[in-house]
Parts: C-alpha cells; sequence; structure tokens
C-alpha cells in the first residue's frame, strides 16, 4: 500500500494540471472528503453520487494523518475519475489486493458496511435529504436492488431446470441446434448423456455422505478435500446444479469474498452512471452475448410485447462488467470478458460471478485480457512449443502456413524464433485462451472444461488445446490449401458435442502431452515470456506496445535459448501394471516360502 | 476424387478463386454478412473474438473470405498477419452517425498498413453501407461523401461503395459481382 500511493499521488498532480475542470476549494475537499461519508452511514449515501464528480486533484491533497482505510475508501470512490487514464501503470487492482494485516482489514470492512445500503436505509435517506437528486439515488439504488433480486430468481429457475427432448433449449437456455449440430444429433447424444449425468450425480452423493458432507438440500457449499478420487470424479463432470458452487469452491472463491465484504456493493453503487469509453462497448457487447440464450435473448412471444426490455441477466452483466472495468483498469473491458462472465452468470449470483472473474483474469489467464495482450501471446507461444513436442505432425502442418513471404524458411523453427512472431495459426488459438472455450466448443464440453480447469488449474487450457489438435492433425495432413486449413482448425471444437470424445484423447495415459503439468506450464510460460522481452529490447519482434520489466528481464539471463520439455520415460504409465503384477508375483512367491 | 473433378471443371469453365478480407468497427455486421453468404441463413451472432473464415461459390467464383473481429483493442492480435488478399470489404453501420467518422480513420488506416504488405498489392475495395433497412440510416452516397475515399486512395485504386442490408441479403451478391469483375480487370 504504502509504496504504491506516492505514485500516484505524483499521477494526479500531472494530470490536475491538464485539466479544465473547476478545482474545488482545496482545503475543503481534503478535510470533509473523508471524513463526511466515514461517519454517518446514512450520510454517506447520500453523497455517494457526489463522489462521481471527484477530480483527480484532490487526491494529492490527501492528508497523510488519515487513516489507512479512509484513503482506501478514497481511492474506491475515485474509481469513475481514474477511469480516464485506464492505460496507467497504477492498477486500481493493487489498492483492493486482499488485505494480509488483520487489523486494517477489519477497518476497512465495517467502512465499507457503513456504505452499504439496505432497504430500510434508502426511505431514511430520502427523508433526511429531499433534494432530487438524493431521491433518484435512491429510486436507482431500489431498481438496483429489485434487478440484483430478479437475477437471482433467474438463476434459481435455470438450477431447477432440466434438458428435456421436447424443448429446442437445453437447460441453461442455449438453443440445442447451432451452425454445426442439429436438434436430433443433440437429443440423440443427450438420451445417453443424461443417463451418465444420473449415474455421476449418485456417485457424488456417496462421495460427500462418505465425507461427512452436508448435500444442503441438492446444493452444497463444501466439497471434499483434494485427493486423486475427487480428481477423477470432477474430470467426469460435476452435477450440473452443483456446478457453480463447486467452480466457486475450488477457485477459493470464498476466502477472496471473504477478503473483500462489500466491495462489490459499493462498486456497483458507484459506477452505477458510470459512462466511459469502456461502459461504451459493454453497452453494444451486452445485447450480443449469447443471443442463442433465452436468459439473454428471449424468444419473441408476440410484437405487442415491449422486445426491447433487457433481461434480467443482462442488467447483472452490465454491472459485472462495468464494476470490473473500474475496479482493474488495466484490464478495463475486453470483449471475451462478456461471454465469460455471462456463464458465471448462469451459474451464480453477481457478486460471486464478480469475484470470479477477478479470479480467472488473475490466476487462471493472467495478462489475457491486459490491453498489450501479452499475456495471450505467451500462451500462444507455449501452446505452440506444446505443439511441437507432443504432435509433430499437426505442426509441420500448421508451422508451413505463411501469410507473408518475408519471413518463410526453416531457420527461425530451430531457433524458436517463432516465440517473437507467431505463426498465423495463433489467430484461431488465441480466442480459444481469451474466452477459456466459450464459444469454441458446444457448451456441455465447455462446462466439464470449466470443472477441471477450476481444480487443475491453467494446464487444462492447453491440454484442451492439444487435444483438440490430436483430433485435428489426420484431417490436415493432406491439405495444401491454407484457408481449408483454417476451417478445420476453426470448425473442428465446434462439433464436439460429447465430452467424451475430448476427455478420452485429453487423460489418455499414452498421449504425450498428458506428462505437460502445472509446473511445466509455469516454466515454459517464463521462458517464453523471456525471449519475447529479450527479442523486444534487440527490436526484433511484434511485441509492439508491451512495458518491460528491465529488471526481470537482468535476472532471466540465465535462461537457455532452446526449452527442453521434461520428458517421462516412454511407457512408464504403460508399465504401471506390470510391476503392480510383479510386486504380487513377489509377495505370493515369499508368502510361499 | 471430388476434388480432382471440380478442379476440372474449374479449369474448364475459369472458376477463379478470390481471397477476401472483411474489415470493419465491432458491431457493423461482418459475421452477418459473412453467415448470410455462406449458408443464405441469419443467425444472431456474439461478437467476433479472434476470426472467422469461410469459402462459399458464387457462379464460377470461389471467394475465401476472413471476417475479422472488430474490437479496436483485439487489432495487435491480427494487425501483422494480412492474408494474401484479392479485395477489402469494409463494413460501416450506416445507422450510427456518431461512430462514422472513427470508422473512417480506422479505414485510412488500415489502407495505409495494407499498402505495406506486399501479398495484397492491387486489392480492390469494397464499402458496404451495411444496415440499410434501419431508420435514418445514411445512403450510400452521403457515406461516400464523409469517408472521401478519392482524397485516401491512390488515383489507381478501384473502389465502391454499396447500400446493403445483411438481414435480406440486399446488395451482398450484387457487391460480390463487382469485386469479381473488377478485380479481373484490374489483373489484366
Amino acid at each position: 500500500m504504502t509504496d504504491i500511493k506516492p505514485k500516484f499521488r505524483d499521477e494526479a498532480m500531472s494530470r490536475s494540471h491538464g485539466t479544465s475542470l473547476p478545482n474545488l476549494p482545496q482545503s475543503q475537499t481534503m478535510k470533509t472528503l473523508p471524513v463526511a461519508p466515514m461517519v454517518k452511514p446514512s450520510a454517506s449515501m447520500v453523497s455517494l453520487p457526489k463522489f462521481d464528480f471527484v477530480k483527480d486533484d484532490q487526491v494529492d491533497s490527501l492528508d497523510p494523518t488519515l487513516t489507512n482505510s479512509s484513503k482506501k475508501r478514497h481511492t474506491l470512490l475515485q474509481s469513475p475519475s481514474t477511469q480516464s487514464i485506464q492505460h496507467s501503470s497504477l492498477s486500481l487492482i493493487d489498492m483492493y489486493r486482499d488485505q494480509s494485516s488483520g487489523s486494517q482489514e477489519s477497518d476497512t470492512a465495517t467502512d465499507i458496511m457503513a456504505l452499504n445500503v439496505s432497504g430500510a436505509m434508502i426511505s431514511e435517506v430520502s427523508l433526511i435529504n429531499g433534494s432530487q437528486s438524493t431521491f433518484a439515488s435512491a429510486h436507482d439504488l431500489l431498481v438496483l436492488r429489485n434487478s440484483r433480486t430478479n437475477g437471482s430468481k433467474v438463476r434459481l429457475c435455470i438450477e431447477e431446470s432440466r434438458t428435456v427432448i421436447s424443448s429446442n433449449r437445453d437447460r441453461y437456455g442455449f438453443k440445442k441446434a447451432t451452425n454445426f449440430i442439429t436438434e436430433e444429433q443433440y437429443n440423440n447424444w443427450w438420451i445417453g448423456y443424461a443417463s451418465h449425468c444420473a449415474r455421476r450425480k449418485r456417485k457424488w452423493q456417496d462421495l460427500m455422505i462418505k465425507n461427512g458432507l452436508s448435500l444442503n438440500n441438492d446444493s452444497p457449499v463444501r466439497f471434499p478435500a483434494r485427493s486423486e478420487k475427487l480428481k477423477r470424479y470432477i474430470r467426469k463432470g460435476i452435477p450440473a446444479e452443483w456446478r457453480g458452487n463447486a467452480w466457486w469452491f475450488f477457485a477459493k472463491g470464498p476466502e477472496k469474498l471473504k477478503n473483500n465484504q462489500g466491495v462489490y456493493d459499493t462498486l456497483v453503487e458507484s459506477t452505477l452512471h458510470l459512462k466511459n469509453k469502456d461502459t461504451e462497448i459493454i453497452e453494444r457487447d451486452l445485447n450480443r452475448t449469447f443471443p442463442d440464450n433465452v436468459h439473454f435473448k428471449p424468444d419473441r412471444v408476440d410484437s405487442s410485447h415491449e422486445s426491447n426490455e433487457e433481461t434480467a441477466l443482462i442488467e447483472a452483466l452490465r454491472r459485472v462488467l462495468v464494476a470490473f472495468s473500474a475496479y482493474n483498469p488495466k484490464i478495463g473491458y475486453c470483449q471475451s470478458l462478456n461471454f465469460i462472465t455471462g456463464l458465471l452468470l448462469i451459474f451464480m449470483d453477481e457478486e460471486k460471478a464478480f469475484w470470479m472473474l477477478v479470479i480467472i483474469t488473475t490466476g487462471y489467464l493472467p495478462g489475457v485480457h491486459e490491453v498489450s495482450l501479452e499475456g495471450v501471446n505467451v500462451d500462444q507461444g507455449v501452446l505452440m512449443l506444446a505443439l511441437k513436442e507432443y504432435l509433430p505432425e499437426a505442426w509441420n502442418v500448421v508451422s508451413n502456413i505463411r501469410f507473408d513471404d518475408q519471413c518463410s524458411g526453416r531457420n527461425d523453427l530451430k531457433n524458436h524464433d517463432f516465440l517473437l512472431k507467431l505463426p498465423p495459426v495463433t489467430l484461431c488459438t488465441s480466442s480459444w485462451f481469451m474466452s477459456a472455450f466459450i464459444g469454441i466448443l458446444p457448451i456441455e464440453t465447455t462446462l466439464r472444461v470449466w470443472d477441471c480447469l477450476f481444480y487443475e488449474e491453467s494446464n487444462i487450457l492447453f491440454k484442451v488445446a492439444l487435444s483438440v489438435f490430436k483430433l485435428i492433425e489426420p484431417k490436415i495432413q493432406h491439405i495444401n490449401d491454407e484457408m481449408e486449413v483454417f476451417q478445420v482448425i476453426q470448425n473442428t471444437p465446434k462439433s464436439i458435442l460429447d465430452p467424451k470424445d475430448l476427455f478420452d484423447i485429453m487423460f489418455k495415459r499414452r498421449i504425450g502431452f498428458n506428462n505437460l503439468t502445472q509446473d511445466e506450464v509455469v516454466r515454459c510460460k517464463k521462458y517464453v515470456a523471456d525471449r519475447r522481452q529479450r527479442a523486444h529490447v534487440d527490436g526484433t519482434s511484434d511485441t509492439g506496445d508491451v512495458n518491460f520489466n528491465r529488471q526481470l528481464l537482468a535476472e532471466s539471463l540465465w535462461q537457455p535459448d532452446l526449452y527442453g520439455f521434461k520428458r517421462g520415460l516412454p511407457g512408464v504409465h504403460w508399465n504401471n501394471n506390470l510391476t503392480r503384477k510383479m510386486k504380487s508375483k513377489i509377495r505370493r512367491n515369499n508368502n510361499h516360502s | 476424387m471430388g476434388g480432382s473433378v471440380s478442379k476440372i471443371m474449374g479449369k474448364l469453365f475459369g472458376t477463379t478463386e478470390m481471397k477476401m478480407l472483411m474489415l470493419g468497427l465491432d458491431s457493423a455486421g461482418k459475421t452477418t454478412i459473412l453467415y448470410k453468404l455462406k449458408l443464405n441463413k441469419i443467425r444472431t451472432t456474439g461478437p467476433t473474438v479472434g476470426f472467422n473464415v469461410e469459402t462459399f461459390q458464387y457462379k464460377n467464383v470461389k471467394f475465401n473470405m476472413w471476417d475479422v473481429g472488430g474490437q479496436d483493442r483485439l487489432r495487435p492480435l491480427w494487425r501483422h498477419y494480412f492474408p494474401k488478399t484479392n479485395a477489402l470489404i469494409y463494413v460501416i453501420d450506416s445507422s450510427d452517425k456518431k461512430r462514422l467518422q472513427e470508422s473512417k480513420i480506422q479505414l485510412e488506416k488500415v489502407l495505409r498498413e495494407l499498402q505495406n504488405v506486399s501479398s495484397a498489392q492491387g486489392f480492390v475495395l469494397l464499402v458496404f453501407a451495411n444496415k440499410q433497412d434501419l431508420p435514418g440510416a445514411l445512403s450510400p452516397k452521403e457515406i461516400s461523401n464523409t469517408l472521401d475515399l478519392k482524397n485516401i486512395l491512390t488515383p489507381d485504386q478501384l473502389y465502391a461503395v454499396m447500400g446493403t442490408n445483411a438481414l435480406t441479403g440486399q446488395g451482398l451478391i450484387e457487391g460480390l459481382s463487382w469485386v469479381s469483375n473488377n478485380f479481373k480487370k484490374n489483373r489484366t
């Protein structure tokens, strides 16, 4: 906290020179601001909308004697105005990072709780302060509360619904038919898959009871401790009704929320009327998110009915995305976050969805949605290395696709120069990672991937991508036309209706990329990031607008020029059976003698 | 087998292949146009992250069309990868007057970049003034005037502005015929 603040001050000062907005008298702002909203909860609410107009230049007048928590509050309310400089090096996320010291934490928690608006307080406010703007704000908060309740209702409704053959939609509200799958194909597959789900659910119920965990009226909130058995269960699918809770539990959502009580509510309230470049793009994308899902775009019943009315989930989607853009200006809003958030909202309430989004963008897809997009480029580099290592035949085809004549030739393949200018196939695979396979794989397969993702971490995404390439490999062997190759790569995942087709490859022991552990992925990522950073310093790469950390670079100079995957002894897994047989034989012999 | 037959037929009847790149701001209607042309179906599409690529045949011309996601943030992903292009199709939302200027700036940027790409030399430019069905949509002529293409383009650059409605398909085929006719002329 302490080393961030001075930076923020400098920035605020430099900006204040340029601003044309009228400066409030400094003495007034610095003394009244932190105190007034902090002490009286009702007053804090009243003045909340006013904070939208807090000027950046007020920050540099922050009294150093203020308590830590008040400063935090201050930056929180700053968020709307900070938006205008969203690409600055300072990120709000740093301000919110889970506080480790206990006293501070409780301090902030109470402050923010004071801002939490309950229904009873709304009427109180309108009585105290009868001005027009306050009334509107109280009204806004009432509307907000209703909208959030409606969102929860819709989600509960989804949780209770089932996929039935007679409907043209699945239990989540998605149309069964897509460009690649007909309704008939879907139904034929579903008959078998439904019984798989029922069987798995009984197994899960047994497992929970054995572990002494409550089923909590078919909505368990706690799950067994990590084990090989649990991993196997998750790989075979979490029961759909439990999914939201299970993702939340395994991604360590409860801890995150505990450390950030009330932060989401405050964010939502302070960003209610936020207007900036991010919110503009969010507005355009809202109604284009999941147009094939009834909870996002309802069927037109009749023309007399207002068709422009927004669904509860669209409203929730707006709140989460806008709040997130203010919470993490380093990312702001990036297309594909709408899909991730949208899918989360089908399975959990919006506050949880918000924190899951925070967890996903920091833990599972770090840097992928940042402005520089370097995170996604690094991931693509890792994927290309892994492809070269584990599926050389597929690599052979895709690495030969070149759009321009300048960089052809096999030389750069040897020196891993393809990491600097990534092969064109990454145009396709980038979106796989950015949206965590939503819209790339059919919905049920995507959900199964997400089950594993939150339990096993990001190596799953690479394994899925490699498995897809394993399915693609035989199809592209003899294609010379690059367009056709691209079409196969683009279309193959979209027709993997049965998750089994993918998972059988992904977790088959004899396929090499099973050795791709999380450690290996992390090591590989570091190597790729280093290569790209060094090339940037030499000026030989396409990483145009990345902020490079020179210290990190200096530390990393020991890195080898080529990456070596750890290779297990070939056939070791296969021999496990043999070893076991030998052991039991020896044991039997010993018993005999 | 099928492939070789169609290749021979192609040689006999002169099938040509056209590679086209479709660009434009987000939510201009690029993906809708692509799937209207490919499947003659309207599917409500979400924002494109990455790109879509489709091939389809019209008369004796095989079209390869790339539809690239429009959000500005995602440009770095593809700006180094201009596929071989015979034609650039630039899609504009005619009903969105507020963003017309932004769209113009974007087009200028793209044209500058394409001029440096060797594989895209001698391409023709087709502007789709899309969403003509919406109330208050600017006419192709108004769009053309605003874009001021004569001053952006080199004198030998062929271009056309075509009013379209992706939902009915109006204007799309006409645009493609223009591309295939003029590209041939351009080459000879």
